[in-house]
This record gives C-alpha cells, sequence and structure tokens, in this order.
C-alpha cells in the first residue's frame, strides 16, 4: 500500500519536472519590437524612418528646440544676433573641452547618423518592392545627410558610421577628412535627387509635410557648397532649386512664418498641439503683458526671457522695413509700466517673427522655418557676386529687398556687396539658425564676438571641440579640433 | 520528536518537554487556550481525537511517540516521576485519548491530567486527584494562583519544591497546593515556554506568582523557505518579528511596523504619506543599477513583482509631479492579520530563493484559525495628527522686506557696486525697492500658503476578526476598515481588507488550507512630490512653499489669483484638481498537505496574487495650470499579476541522537504585468471631470499607451538540516531556477548554501557555567542572485523610446504624430544576474536564566557580475551594452539584545536593542569606465569627494591668493595642497554619506495591568548637507519674488556680516569644482527618533471585567513624538527633498477586546 502511494507521488513529482517547461523559459516581449519582426512592410519603414526624423522635431532636446543646449541657439546665440540670457558659455565663448560632454548637439547626435545607416541597411536587406525600397532609402539619406551637415558644421568632419557591417563594432574609427566627409554627404543627396520615387516637394501634399524632399536634399547641397565656397556648385544648386519652378516668395514677409507649408517654405520643423513649439516662450520677460510687432497686439502670458535680440542687432535694421514688424521691441508690463530700451535686465528686442501666435501661450503649434527660398535667392546672389561680381547678383538679392519694401542694391563694389549680403542675410533670416555659419563664411564670426567685448573669442572658436569623453574613448586615435 | 536535556541545569529536578514538530503554535495562543478551557473544555480536543495503537512490547516511550505522532497531543513529565521505559503490549482502534491512558499507566502511580492537547503525566498524589493536604506527611502546606504576565491564570505549571522530587501542577485557575517541607524551602515554578522563575517560600503560606514569557524560547520556531525550523537549530542569520510581542499600538502599515526592530534591515521613508514606500534595504544596498529590495514571501508564496501597480501619471509630462503617489505594495497588507514577519538576512538562509534572494528575504506570516470556541477580537484606534513643523517660510512683512534687502544686494553685486566692485554708484542705474516701509508694516495680505494647503487630520481604524473552529475546520477571518484624512489637504486614504485563511482536515492524513485576502484602497492624491521641471511644473508644495505671502488666494472676478510669476499655480487651485486611485489586490493561496508516511510530507500549494489598480484626474480649466490652460484629463489602469504553483516533500525524522529534516520540490511562477493610459486636453466644461474625455477638444494632443510583460521562472529547490545530539546542525540549501528573462546563455542559475551551529551550552563542560544559559555559534555561506537588473535588459529591441532624447521617437507628419520605433538596445546572449556571496558568523546567547538574551552577527556580503552599462564607441547606433562586470561588498555586523532588567511580581521592565553597522565599498570597478584621477579604486559605494571648506569670505582679507577673484559673501575653499592653485588635485574624499550606525531601542515597563512602551529608533554617523538653504535668488528676483525659507536672515550680505549662509555673488570656482561638491556646512548628524510611547491599561485583570470579556485592553500612544538630532535640516530621514510630505504628530485612543 505504501509503497504505491509512494510511486504515485513520485510519478506525480517527476512529472512537474519533466512537462516540457522549459519552452517557457523562452523570452517573450509583447511592447517592443526586435530584427525579426520589423522592417518588412511599408509602414514598418516609415516607423523607422519616423524615429531618424525624431531630431528634427521642434519639441525638447531637438535640433530646433531652443532649450540652450541644441543646434539651435548655439547658431544664433554665439553671434551679435542673439543675446543667450541663461547661457554665459554661449554668451562669452567659454564652453571647453569638456563642455559637450554627454551633451547635444555631439551626443546624441552622432549615433543617429550611424542608425540612418541601420536603417538604410534593413530596407534594403528586406523583401518589399524595389521601387517602395528605392524611395525610402532615398529620404533616410537626405536625413542622414542633415544630421552629417549639423555634426560637420559645428565640430568639423566626424567619424560617422556610414558602414553597416561596422555598426556594432567597437573599433574606433579615425575622423574623415574634410573632403572625404563632404563627397559622403553630396552622395547621399545626389542619390536622393535622382532617385524617380522620391517626392519632389511637399507643400502640397498636407499628409506628408514635415518630410524630407528633393528640394530639401538640394537645400542641403546648396548649404555644404556655401559652407565650402564652391561659388560654382553653389550657383547650381541654387539654380536647381529655381529651375524646379516649384517655390516662390510669398509677396508679404510676416506670412511666409503664420501660413504654414505656403510655397517660400521648403522645410520647416513643423508643429502642432501635439509637437508642441515653445520658442515664444523663451523670448518673452517675466513680467510681460502686452506690445506691438508692427501694429499687431501680442498680449500674453510671462515668457522666461532666454534670449533677445541684441540691439545692435535691431540697429541694423533702417526704418521702414517691413521685417520689423516682426520684431518687439518695448512692452507693457504686469504692473502696467512701459519698459523701454535702456531700461535695466531689458537686453533686447524681441525677435518673434510668429506674428501669428494666438493666446496667451506658452506653446503655439507654429511651424519654425528652416529652408527657404529667400534664403536660396540671397545665397545665389552671394554665389554669383563671388564669381563674377555684383551686377549679375542684385536682381536676386533685390527680389527680397522689395518684399520688406527697401531700396535696391545697386553700384556697389564686389566686396561692397559681399559684405552688405551678410547684413541682409541677417535681417532676412534672423532667428532661422544661419548667423553662425554665415559669420564664419564671411571671417566675421570672431571679429564681431570681440566687437562686442567678448574678450574670450579665439579663431579656433568656429568650431566648438569634440566632447573629450570621445577624444578620451579614441585613445589618440580620434583628434581634438585645433586650438582645444 | 524533541527530548531536551535540561534546560536550566540549576534544577534538579526537570520537565522533560515533548513536543510535535508540526503542533507549534505561538505560546500566547496556547495560554488563552489554556484559559479558555474551564469554560469550554466539554468541547476539547480530547473527545474528539482517536487514537490507534498497537504495540507488542513497546516502551512507554514508543507509545506516547505513536500518539503525539498521529495526534495533536503533546506530553510534559519528569522522567524522575515517571518511567517511560517500561515496556507494554496495548491495542486500541480509534479509542479516546482518555481510554488509552488509563489502559498505559494502569496498574502504576502515574496518572495523567489531559489539559487540551497538553497532557501532564505525573504521580497521581501530585496531580491533585488525592489531596494532599489531608496525607499524613510532614510540613505546612503552600497554595497560589500562577498567571501570566496579563494575569491569565496558568494551568498545567509544575510547581516543585527545589531538592526533592516533591512536586505539583496548576489546574484549575491556575491554583496550586503544596506540601512543603519544614525549614527553608524554595518553590521552582516552570512552564513550557515560561520563564522558570524561584521563589523563597519563608513564612508564606500563599504565593500567588506571575511567570514570563521566556524571550528567547528556544522552542519557538522560525519561517524559514518552505518549512519552519525551530529556533535552535536555526543555523543563519534569521531574526523574527511576533507581532504578539509588539505593544498593540495603532500600526498602519508593515514597515511601520518593522522599523527598527531588526536589526540590519535599514529603512529610509521616502514619503510620509499614507502606505508611503519606503527604500528597505538588507546590509546595505549594493547593487548600484538593480533593486535592492528584500523578496517578500507571503505565507510561503513568494511575490516575484512586488512593484505597487499604482499607475504613475506618465503621459502627463506636461506637469511637473507626476510621481506623486508613491505607495509601498506592502501598504495593501492589513498589519493586524500578521502573526509574524521573519527576515532573512545571509545567503546560506536565503539560496533557497535562489536568484531573486540577493536582497534577502522578508517571509510575512498570516494568522491561522485555532481549534476551540470562537473568539471574537475587536481593536479601534482613533488617531489625531497635527503636522509636524514644516519649511519654515516668511510671512508678508518678512517678506517683503527680505526681497528689498536680497533686491538691493543683487543690484549692487549685477551693477559692479562696492563691495562686489569699484564701479561708480552715480553712473548705475537707481534702485528702488519694491515695497515701501509702510506696507512691510501693514501687510495687506499676508497668506501663510502651507497653512492653507494642510490641515489637522485623522485616522480612524477598525478590526474585527474571528478565530476559531474544530479541530477538523478551523478559521481565522478579519476585517479591517482604516480611513484616513492626513495633514495635507485633499490626500485621504482609505483601506478595507478582508481576510479568511481557513484550515480543514480532510481524514487522517490531509489538510487543506486556503488563505484568502482582498484589499481595496480608494485615495485622493493631493499633488505633492519632487520638482520636474521649472516654475510652471510646481505641485501643490512647492507652490505653496514659493507663493508670494502677499498674494491674495483670489483675485476681485473670483479666479485664483496669480503671484508674481504667473506661471506657478495657485496652491489652493490644486486642491480643486481631482485625481484619484482605487487598487485592489486579491490573493488567494491553497495549499495541501498529506502525510505520507510517517516523517514524510507532501505539501502542494498555488498562489494567486492579483493586484489592480486605476487613476483618474483632471485639472479643470478653473485651476488655470500654465502648462494645461484648457483642462487635462488622464485614465489610467494597470495590473501586476503573480501566479505560482510549488509542490515539495518535507521529510522529518529522528533516529536516537540524528535528527533529519529534509524539504525538496520544485515550482512554476508566472507574473503578467500590463497597463494603459490616456490623456486628453481641452475641455469646454469642468463639469464632467474626467469621466467623459471624449468631449475633449485637442485631439492632436491625445496621448496613449499600453504595455504587456510576461516572465516565467521555473525552480526546484531542497533544504537538509541535519542536527547530532541537539548541539551540532548542519544545513545545506540550494535552488536551480530559470527564467525567461535570463539571457539566451544563462537560462539556469545554480544558488547553493551551507550553514552549521554549535549549541556549546550543550556540551558537558558548559553545564557548570550557570550564569550562561544558552549559548550557540553559526556560520554560514551561500549565494543568491539578483535578477532584478535583467528584466528587459538582455535583448535587442527596437521600441518607441531611445533612452537618448527627452522622450520617445515620434515624429509630426501632416496631422499625424507619428510613432518611430529606433533600434535602442542591443542584445548581450551571456548577461548574468548579478550573484550574491554572502559569509556570515553569529552568536546566539542567553545569559543569567535568559535576563539577557539576544545575538551578535558579522558578515560579508559580495556582489559580483555587476551589471553596467559598457560604452561602445560614441559613433555606434546604440552607444552602450549592458555587461556584468565589477563587485561590490559590505561588510558590517549586528547585534540584537533583550534584558528583563526588573522583574518582580508586580513590576518588570524590559529594554530591546538593534544596533547594526554596514560600509558598502567597491571591490572591483568596471575597467571600461574611467574614474576620476581623485576616486578610489576600491572607496565605498557612497563616498563623496569635492573640495574642503573654510567658512565664508566676509571680508576682502578674507579672499585667499588661489581666489583672487572671489566675491564677498562666497564660500571660501582650501588649497589642500598648498601649491596656490584650486584644481583636482585639492580635491579630497570629504565623507560617505551611509549611516556608521542604525539603532532601535524598545523599553517595556508593566506594572499589573497597566504597561509603557516607548521605542525610539535612528541612526549615528550619516553625513548630511544643510537642509535649510534659502534661495536668495528667489526673494531677490527683481519684480518676481518668490517666497523662501526664514532662514534667508542668515545669508551674508555687506549689511549682515555674520551671516553663516552663502551670499548672492556668484562663485566662480565653485563652477570649476571639478567633483561638483564640498563640505560647507555638511555634518555627520545623528538622529533618535521617538516614534511611539504608549501607555495600556489591561482592565480585564479586574474580575468583574473578565467575565464579560477574555481581554480588555485601551491604550493611549503618541507616534512621532520627536526628533533627538543635530541635523539643521526639515526631517533627517525623509529621503525626498523639496517638498516632500509633511510628517505629523499623533495621538491615538483605542481599544482591543477579545470576547
Amino acid at each position: 500500500m505504501k509503497t504505491n502511494r509512494i510511486k504515485y507521488i513520485l510519478i506525480l513529482f517527476a512529472g512537474l519536472y519533466l512537462s516540457g517547461c522549459e519552452k517557457y523559459l523562452e523570452q517573450k516581449l509583447y511592447t517592443d519590437l526586435t530584427s525579426e519582426n520589423f522592417f518588412s512592410t511599408e509602414a514598418d519603414f516609415l516607423t523607422a524612418l519616423v524615429a531618424l526624423y525624431n531630431d528634427f522635431g521642434p519639441d525638447w532636446g531637438r535640433i530646433y528646440n531652443q532649450d540652450g543646449t541644441n543646434e539651435w541657439s548655439y547658431t544664433m546665440a554665439t553671434t551679435d544676433e542673439m543675446r543667450a540670457n541663461w547661457s554665459s558659455d554661449t554668451r562669452n565663448f567659454t564652453w571647453g573641452t569638456t563642455y559637450f560632454n554627454g551633451r547635444r548637439p555631439y551626443i546624441p547626435r552622432l549615433p543617429k547618423v550611424a542608425l540612418c545607416t541601420d536603417v538604410i541597411n534593413n530596407i534594403e536587406l528586406s523583401d518589399a518592392e524595389a521601387d517602395v525600397k528605392a524611395r525610402y532609402i532615398a529620404e533616410a539619406k537626405v536625413i542622414r545627410a542633415f544630421y552629417m551637415y549639423w555634426l560637420w558644421d559645428f565640430f568639423g568632419p566626424v567619424n560617422p558610421k556610414l558602414d553597416p557591417a561596422t555598426l556594432t563594432d567597437t573599433t574606433i574609427l579615425p575622423r574623415m577628412s574634410n573632403a572625404d566627409y563632404v563627397d559622403a554627404m553630396v552622395e547621399d543627396l545626389n542619390d536622393a535627387i535622382s532617385t524617380p520615387g522620391f517626392q519632389d516637394a511637399t507643400n502640397d501634399s498636407w499628409s506628408m509635410w514635415g518630410r524630407f524632399s528633393k528640394g530639401v536634399a538640394r537645400m542641403l547641397l546648396l548649404r555644404i557648397y556655401m559652407h565650402e565656397k564652391d561659388w560654382a556648385n553653389a550657383e547650381a544648386a541654387a539654380r536647381s532649386i529655381i529651375d524646379m519652378d516649384y517655390y516662390s516668395l510669398e509677396p508679404n514677409y510676416e506670412d511666409v512664418f503664420n501660413i504654414k507649408a505656403n510655397k517660400e517654405v521648403i522645410w520647416a520643423s513643423h508643429g502642432n498641439e501635439a509637437s508642441e513649439c515653445w520658442l515664444p516662450q523663451y523670448f518673452f520677460p517675466g513680467g510681460y503683458h502686452h506690445g506691438y510687432a508692427g501694429t499687431t497686439r501680442i498680449e500674453r502670458s510671462a515668457g522666461w526671457y532666454g534670449y533677445a535680440m541684441h540691439w545692435e542687432f535691431f540697429d541694423k535694421f533702417q526704418s521702414g522695413d517691413l521685417r520689423l514688424n516682426t520684431i518687439i521691441y518695448e512692452y507693457i508690463n504686469t504692473e502696467g509700466d512701459t519698459i523701454r530700451r535702456g531700461d535695466a535686465a531689458w537686453y533686447g528686442a524681441i525677435p518673434l517673427k510668429y506674428t501669428g501666435i494666438q493666446g496667451v501661450g506658452p506653446d503655439y503649434p507654429i511651424d519654425i522655418v528652416v529652408f527657404r527660398y529667400a534664403e536660396v535667392l540671397l545665397s545665389l546672389a552671394e554665389a554669383i557676386n563671388m564669381q563674377r561680381g555684383p551686377d549679375e547678383a542684385y536682381e536676386w538679392a533685390n527680389m527680397v529687398r522689395a518684399r520688406a519694401d527697401v531700396p535696391d542694391y545697386s553700384g556697389m563694389t564686389k566686396e561692397a556687396f559681399h559684405d552688405e549680403i551678410l547684413e541682409e542675410r541677417g535681417r532676412e533670416l534672423y532667428l532661422e539658425c544661419t548667423r553662425r555659419a554665415d559669420l564664419i563664411r564671411h571671417g566675421k564670426f570672431i571679429q564681431y564676438a570681440l566687437d562686442r567685448g567678448v574678450t574670450n573669442a579665439q579663431p579656433h572658436h568656429v568650431l566648438f571641440p569634440i566632447p573629450n569623453s570621445v577624444i578620451i574613448e579614441g585613445g589618440g586615435i580620434i583628434e581634438q579640433n585645433p586650438g582645444y | 520528536m524533541k527530548k531536551l536535556t535540561s534546560k536550566l541545569p540549576c534544577l534538579d529536578n526537570t520537565w522533560h518537554k515533548f513536543r510535535k514538530f508540526i503542533m507549534i503554535m505561538k505560546l500566547s495562543v496556547f495560554v488563552i487556550i489554556a484559559t479558555t478551557l474551564e469554560l469550554f473544555a466539554v468541547e476539547s480536543y480530547s473527545q474528539s481525537a482517536k487514537i490507534n495503537i498497537d504495540s507488542e512490547r513497546s516502551t512507554v516511550l514508543q507509545v506516547l511517540n505513536s500518539i503525539e505522532q498521529q495526534s495533536e497531543f503533546y506530553f510534559l513529565y519528569s522522567t524522575k516521576l515517571v518511567d517511560v521505559e517500561r515496556e507494554v503490549s496495548l491495542k486500541y482502534t480509534d479509542a479516546p485519548i482518555n481510554d488509552v491512558l488509563a489502559g498505559l499507566f494502569k496498574g502504576t502511580n502515574v496518572d495523567y491530567l489531559v489539559l487540551d492537547k497538553q497532557i501532564v503525566l505525573s504521580k497521581r498524589e501530585l496531580l491533585g486527584k488525592s489531596d494532599p493536604a489531608k496525607s499524613a506527611q510532614p510540613g505546612r502546606i503552600v497554595t497560589g494562583t500562577v498567571t501570566d504576565e496579563a494575569g491569565n491564570p496558568l494551568i498545567g505549571v509544575s510547581v516543585v519544591v527545589k531538592g526533592t522530587s516533591v512536586g505539583t501542577i496548576t489546574y484549575d485557575d491556575g491554583a496550586y497546593e503544596i506540601r512543603v517541607p519544614d525549614g527553608e524551602a524554595t518553590l521552582v515554578f516552570s512552564f513550557v515556554g515560561m520563564t522558570t522563575q524561584e521563589v523563597s517560600v519563608g513564612n508564606r503560606t500563599t504565593i500567588d506568582i506571575s511567570l514570563n514569557e521566556d524571550v528567547l524560547a528556544l522552542e519557538e520556531v522560525v519561517v524559514v523557505g518552505y518549512g519552519t525550523m525551530q529556533k535552535k537549530e536555526v543555523t543563519g542569520a534569521v531574526a523574527t518579528i511576533k507581532t504578539e510581542e509588539l505593544p498593540r499600538t495603532a500600526t498602519y502599515s508593515v514597515e511601520n511596523m518593522m522599523q527598527g526592530r531588526v536589526a540590519g534591515l535599514n529603512m529610509d521613508l521616502r514619503s510620509a504619506q499614507p502606505g508611503g514606500a519606503s527604500n528597505i534595504n538588507i546590509r546595505g544596498s549594493i547593487s548600484p543599477r538593480g533593486n535592492n529590495a528584500p523578496l517578500i514571501v507571503i505565507d510561503g508564496i513568494p511575490i516575484t513583482d512586488n512593484s505597487s501597480a499604482e499607475p504613475n501619471l506618465t503621459l502627463s509630462g506636461d506637469i511637473g509631479w507626476h510621481n506623486a503617489v508613491d505607495r509601498s505594495p506592502l501598504s495593501m497588507i492589513n498589519p493586524s492579520d500578521i502573526v509574524s514577519v521573519d527576515v532573512l538576512k545571509d545567503a546560506s538562509a536565503t539560496a533557497i530563493y535562489g536568484s531573486s534572494a540577493a536582497n534577502g528575504i522578508i517571509m510575512i506570516t498570516t494568522k491561522k484559525g485555532q481549534a476551540g470556541q470562537v473568539k471574537v477580537n475587536y481593536r479601534g484606534v482613533y488617531t489625531h495628527q497635527a503636522m509636524k513643523e514644516y519649511y519654515p517660510l516668511l510671512d508678508a512683512s518678512g517678506f517683503m522686506k527680505q526681497h528689498n534687502r536680497m533686491a538691493y544686494e543683487i543690484y549692487l553685486y549685477d551693477n559692479n557696486l562696492a563691495p562686489y566692485g569699484t564701479s561708480d554708484p552715480a553712473a548705475a542705474p537707481t534702485f528702488t525697492p519694491m515695497y515701501s516701509a509702510s506696507e512691510i508694516a501693514n501687510p495687506a495680505v499676508d497668506n501663510d500658503w502651507i497653512d492653507l494647503v494642510t490641515r489637522n487630520g485623522f485616522i480612524n481604524e477598525h478590526n474585527l476578526s474571528l478565530n476559531g473552529g474544530t479541530e477538523a475546520t478551523r478559521i481565522f477571518a478579519s476585517f479591517g476598515f482604516m480611513d484616513q484624512e492626513t495633514v495635507v489637504k485633499d490626500h485621504d486614504y482609505r483601506r478595507y481588507t478582508g481576510r479568511v485563511n481557513m484550515d480543514q482536515r480532510i481524514g487522517k492524513r490531509i489538510n487543506l488550507s486556503v488563505n484568502l485576502s482582498m484589499s481595496w484602497v480608494a485615495s485622493t492624491n493631493a499633488s505633492y512630490g519632487p520638482q520636474d521641471g521649472g516654475i510652471e511644473k510646481w505641485s501643490m508644495l512647492m507652490s505653496a512653499r514659493n507663493f508670494a505671502p502677499v498674494t491674495p488666494i483670489y483675485d476681485e472676478d473670483g479666479s485664483y489669483a496669480k503671484t508674481y510669476n504667473t506661471q506657478a499655480t495657485n496652491p489652493v487651485a490644486f486642491l480643486d484638481i481631482d485625481d484619484n486611485t482605487w487598487t485592489q489586490r486579491f490573493m488567494v493561496n491553497p495549499q495541501l498537505d498529506i502525510d505520507l508516511i510517517r516523517g514524510l510530507k507532501l505539501t502542494v500549494r498555488g498562489g494567486a496574487d492579483l493586484n489592480g489598480s486605476k487613476r483618474k484626474v483632471y485639472i479643470p480649466v478653473a485651476v488655470e495650470n500654465f502648462q494645461t490652460p484648457d483642462g487635462m484629463a488622464s485614465l489610467y489602469s494597470s495590473s501586476i499579476s503573480n501566479f505560482s504553483g510549488e509542490a515539495f516533500f518535507t521529510f522529518i525524522k529522528e533516529l536516537g541522537e540524528h535528527r533529519f529534516n529534509v524539504v525538496g520540490g520544485s515550482g512554476m511562477y508566472k507574473t503578467e504585468s500590463e497597463g494603459f493610459g490616456m490623456n486628453t486636453q481641452g475641455f469646454f466644461t469642468d463639469v464632467l471631470g474626467y469621466n467623459n474625455i471624449g468631449i475633449a477638444s485637442e485631439i492632436a494632443s491625445n496621448q496613449q499607451t499600453s504595455y504587456y510583460n510576461e516572465r516565467y521562472k521555473l525552480s526546484q529547490f531542497f533544504r537538509a538540516n541535519y542536527t547530532l545530539m541537539d548541539k551540532y546542525t548542519l544545513s545545506v540549501v540550494g535552488r536551480r531556477d530559470g527564467s525567461s528573462i535570463f539571457s539566451e546563455n544563462h537560462k539556469w542559475g545554480f544558488f547553493p548554501g551551507i550553514s552549521a551551529a554549535w549549541r556549546i551550552k550543550q556540551e558537558n563542560f558548559m553545564s557548570s557555567v550557570n550564569f550562561i544559559s544558552d549559548l550557540k555559534i553559526r556560520a554560514g555561506y551561500g549565494t543568491s542572485g539578483n535578477e532584478s537588473v535583467l528584466s528587459g535588459n538582455t535583448m535587442q529591441l527596437y521600441s518607441n523610446s531611445s533612452g537618448l532624447v527627452w522622450s520617445g521617437f515620434e515624429y509630426l507628419i501632416g496631422d499625424m504624430y507619428y510613432p518611430g520605433l529606433g533600434l535602442s538596445q542591443l542584445a548581450n546572449p551571456d548577461l548574468t544576474w548579478e550573484t550574491n556571496i554572502s559569509l556570515n558568523a553569529g552568536l546566539d546567547f542567553a545569559f543569567f536564566l535568559n535576563r539577557i538574551t539576544g545575538s551578535f552577527d558579522v558578515f560579508r556580503k559580495t556582489t559580483k557580475d555587476l551589471l553596467d552599462f559598457n560604452s561602445l564607441p560614441s559613433n555606434n547606433p546604440v552607444t552602450s551594452i549592458a555587461d556584468n562586470v565589477g563587485s561590490t561588498r559590505s561588510d558590517g555586523f549586528e547585534l540584537t539584545i533583550r534584558t528583563i532588567n526588573v522583574q518582580s511580581n508586580n513590576l518588570r521592565w524590559e529594554t530591546g536593542l538593534t544596533l547594526s553597522h554596514f560600509y558598502a565599498y567597491w571591490v572591483e570597478r568596471n575597467p571600461q569606465v574611467r574614474l576620476a584621477d581623485w576616486i578610489e579604486e576600491t572607496g565605498g559605494m557612497r563616498d563623496v569627494y569635492g573640495w574642503q571648506t573654510d567658512g565664508l569670505i566676509k571680508t576682502p582679507g578674507d579672499i585667499p591668493s588661489y581666489m583672487e577673484n572671489a566675491y564677498l559673501g562666497n564660500i571660501r575653499f582650501v588649497d589642500v595642497n598648498g601649491d596656490g592653485v584650486l584644481d583636482e588635485l585639492d580635491v579630497v574624499k570629504l565623507y560617505n554619506s551611509d549611516p556608521k550606525l542604525s539603532f532601535g531601542f524598545d523599553n517595556t515597563f508593566s506594572y499589573k495591568g497597566l504597561d509603557l512602551n516607548i521605542y525610539l529608533y535612528g541612526v549615528i554617523g550619516r553625513n548630511m548637507g544643510y537642509g535649510y538653504y534659502p534661495s536668495s535668488g528667489s526673494i531677490g528676483l527683481a519684480g518676481q519674488p518668490g517666497n523662501t525659507l526664514v532662514t534667508i536672515e542668515d545669508v551674508w550680505t555687506h549689511d549682515n556680516p555674520d551671516g553663516r549662509l552663502p551670499g548672492v555673488a556668484a562663485n566662480m570656482y565653485q563652477s570649476s569644482n571639478p567633483a561638483g561638491s564640498h563640505d560647507y556646512l555638511r555634518k555627520d548628524v545623528y538622529f533618535g527618533r521617538i516614534k511611539n510611547i504608549t501607555l495600556g491599561y489591561n482592565i480585564s485583570t479586574i474580575p468583574a471585567v473578565r467575565r464579560i470579556a477574555n481581554n480588555l485592553r485601551v491604550f493611549i500612544e503618541l507616534q512621532n513624538v520627536g526628533l533627538i538630532t543635530n541635523y539643521e535640516g526639515f526631517d533627517p530621514e525623509l529621503s525626498t527633498s523639496g517638498a516632500a510630505f509633511p510628517q505629523a504628530f499623533s495621538t491615538s485612543f483605542g481599544v482591543d477586546v477579545t470576547f
């Protein structure tokens, strides 16, 4: 009897061990995907691209966000255009080699290039139809070139991973040569431009607004060639945009910023109620109640006053310039007092630009304009002037000036026009992240800083330092920028 | 069966005790049963139990053993009085115990007394069945009554004249009668589980005495993994809290009950909110990235995922207080249902829980039903709560005055005027104070915002429990209700708990028990919590701290007034926010115990623990929240479910001097967690609140989330204990775990433990050392795993959050805010759990007849294979990969002592002290992570490095040469190496922030029915920063001052040269301090918190009351009475800074009655 009972029990017990339980030990994921079940459909490709696009939104931490640690602020708050009220390092050129350790815009943008490579590779390897794959690869290549452009503009040629075989390697790559780096960007952009299915522009297809296009690719080419002072190619890139016969100047300057997807805008960092834009919040002072941009009454709640337009920059506008109507230079505070230029802690004007904002804020569903046709025209004028003098260039610049209701340019020397076009770009493109590159191209970045009393400014400051942590990681293979 | 040799060698007439192993009950419960016998003996076990005996020439001892094996009876007798070696032959089938005993002792002078399950064997004349008074022996008669501490009579107490074999036992109301020889005589009173007492008779004829519980109580059992062990055989570091031994007070949470009572259990209260969570660790937290919380085992069921199910407001990044509810998952358990908490501290004991045991185990055991008349217990407590002092803030006058002062100082500094610079004052803008003298003298508005959002709170608690049943069916059932309004307005907590623990005997060999419990908590959550973001994201208490006292509550139009900075939400407006949480927890644990053959038992048990919670939040438009001005509603639901099935054999066998206790079995566990949430904005009306989010208009702002995770674990485990001659015990445990969260190449892990104990006192050479009552040494070694680090870290993932940028991977295209998926994690197929290796040595001791008892342990706990994220090149798509590197260690000791300082018939004073110390340090760092030069490779885990300081720079003469650009009011740093430069060479180790010593100190005084308990706990030598730094930037902000602490008066300014706190000028040296830290105003802090003072009176000592209730106790308790400390901060214990939940001073009135 007893033995029987024990036998049964032992069988039962053994059963617990042997009932094929091992299958439960396989890890299952329910909330995340792995490379085995991703990258098969067009919807997957789009979802993968969205993650790459993420840094181009207006929200926190992204390239065109104003929080002071992104590309947006360094392109302007290091120049005569804008004062960083919060960040004395940006204002006073006191960034050092450890300044960008763990910080944007180097970290984590550089891995984004590798992520683009990963996505391009995975799309290539997938079983989807060839033309679908080509379209998404073209778009991913523009994204990759755009990330590479920003890294290059700030840090010079770095060491992005463009070969999918190296993505999980621990080998340290040296920095690319400038020529190779430029070639890599140009190749990506030209690949995209020559892909038949890739969209020319998205202004007329609202459901695609925000995505890159051949227009964006050509604009990036223009920026790269301008940066390289490769005037012939810059001229060709600018003309290729004009030849699209798609983009045009908006008749009214303010409309460029208040009407979404208008034909002047080639690409904007697109926002709505979900993808909020906080840009105005950064400019309004604490006690702000209301003020006027031109005749538009702007009443809203207090802001953070993180930035202000230097009064000296404000003075570059001549009176009657219609573009002044987008700038608030005095305001009424909550106590009812008028705050004017010269008052304490009123460091500069409010470069509002987006005069169509509705409500007290703090955030607005606006698009931050990044690439637009007026820049193409001004760049073309500059490139022509540098090759053949100003005569042929005036018409392009004057298209922009005419809209602002300021007199046409004429009768200038090549040098004078060159200098003047820089200031015209400042007036036209203020708050559009161009000033730093423009000043550097014109060789005035350091001089202007010294002129404002930034005594720390030295020639090597035209590039930011590679984060020290990356230099250490490189063990001698990754070189620091000269001067740091 | 256990046979003890003399526990108290000074007595030459010793009762040998026999107890059946599983017949282990709480002593006091036993006492209560014994006392009820007089009333209910008719229903006793002795009549229902059926005994089978079939013995041929067996000894009496063997027959007694057999009875103990098959029933719950156990025998008390002295071998001097009863000859157990006598051989008998008996045969009984299903016979009552009385028949068997009558047959067994037929023809001898031994008689028996059946006292429920306890059977006393003695000489017939001693059992009172003959009248000793009438026998013709010399001497005199002494009578009396023996009671326990509470005055309950004790039945079956042995009363022996010392040095003779004359003795009797008490029965009927604890009364005894004994014939004492003439001359000097001493009576020895002894009883199971009670401290033996000797009383000199003198001339007395009546001696009433109360016996005290034997605090060491080596007969006690402790709950260990998969079974119980007698404390005397325990070989590892195990501490037990018996709730019966705690003062019966107002205890609202399990954590509260444990705090300071277990040496080595460290607890930091994270939040003083009801059910607030604590950081608990055992012997120091040494896993830098893993969870350091111990595994919770409830009634034998390991709770794999014991996190709270209460959702945080994860979608509402717009608001800053999204972590405001920080609730302990244990808050769902009614502390009144708990009978004991056993804490397993070292791996020789915990290894049986394998990969989840690295942080120790807390085993919670709930009450079981006891056979006998139904007993009803009611406990009701009303507690009044008053807020303890909170951050002292400026009032309106002080606010205006300090603003003017600080704004002027900032003006001087900003304009480079003296004493900060040499600019010409005439060239500077003029300074106009914001407030005039008359405004300061007569403030129009003076709001104490903290006061406006706080109140006096209360707690109402009712507990009703039933306990009883027959031998076959035993039930414990309870209902608990707790209602709390906290001192913070709009933060209420209501808990309902119900429990039924049932035991059913099926036939002779099978016992089925089912533990069923449910709890339901409804709470409203005031928006408090640490700041997360700027002024626009302030929580209620943050806002109350900063709102200007001169701001009115309402504007003239009735809307909430804004303070100077219009982004802050009005503190009172927060009270309009609805934020409600409903949480339920349902646990059912069925268990089947089957006696297979003698000594071998099979246990099969299951567990389901279903924890679900939902949360609804509505921020009305009227609140005018800067971030969500159009109203916001959030709905969340989440659940965590733990399922388990276990089967194991228990084999207990005694062969002569060898005793075996072996457990082996296997288990399977599944844990699921899931949840979803929805966040909407844009409400045209506040009327519907969160009940109809469909009307939200800002569709583009909608956010939603959901997730589901599951994991499985398969385990095999064993424990083998071998005890030789009651002196030497060897214990071997082990567990093999396989889990779905383990990586590909480490699917299974094995975790062994071994330990041994030697009861030195049992050795012959110790028998003459009378002052030592017991002495045992223990040593153990074991390994266990920390698997918490693995979940989610082993796989390559494409997920919709990257960890690299602020939020997810989403991007707006057209009107569609697309979610993106990106490569976020690389797989490491070799990743494995952190392994914890522990070494423990301990000493259990009892001196002077158990007047001093305690234990001392030293330990070394080492963790290797630490999880770390190794960096990959910064141009890789994912720049780190999880890896096992490094090793940490904690060394320390623990001391627990209980002393009976005074013990007389009426007065008793008992003291308990726990002391513990640990030091956690690095053994091996991750070689891939570069350490700053100043950091010691094997330094303490919580070492802080920085510059030393030397006061403030108050005059130009105080400026050292190496700080030539310093401003007045700056902290002066020390150029340690004297090289004239402040740099990384001046960085030194400033302190280690772990406390040096933690203690708990408990004193209980009892005098007749009165008892007084004073309990405090605390730490010594914890380095903490100054906790009252005011913000001169906030109060001094031109045009927009915010309130700050009154300590602003102590800030150095040119007109306050004695100020102790740094001035307004920026300290450019601190901003280049390579380590970031300095030691200004930091110090070693000690504190002792007087947690409670309880005064109770047991009214049932009055006979008239006893007729109505068996036990009736009333008490008054003061909780959180005070803090003895040298800390200058808010509260050294609250680890949340900023807007910590305020502490309350509580006064409770309670009644505890048993019928």
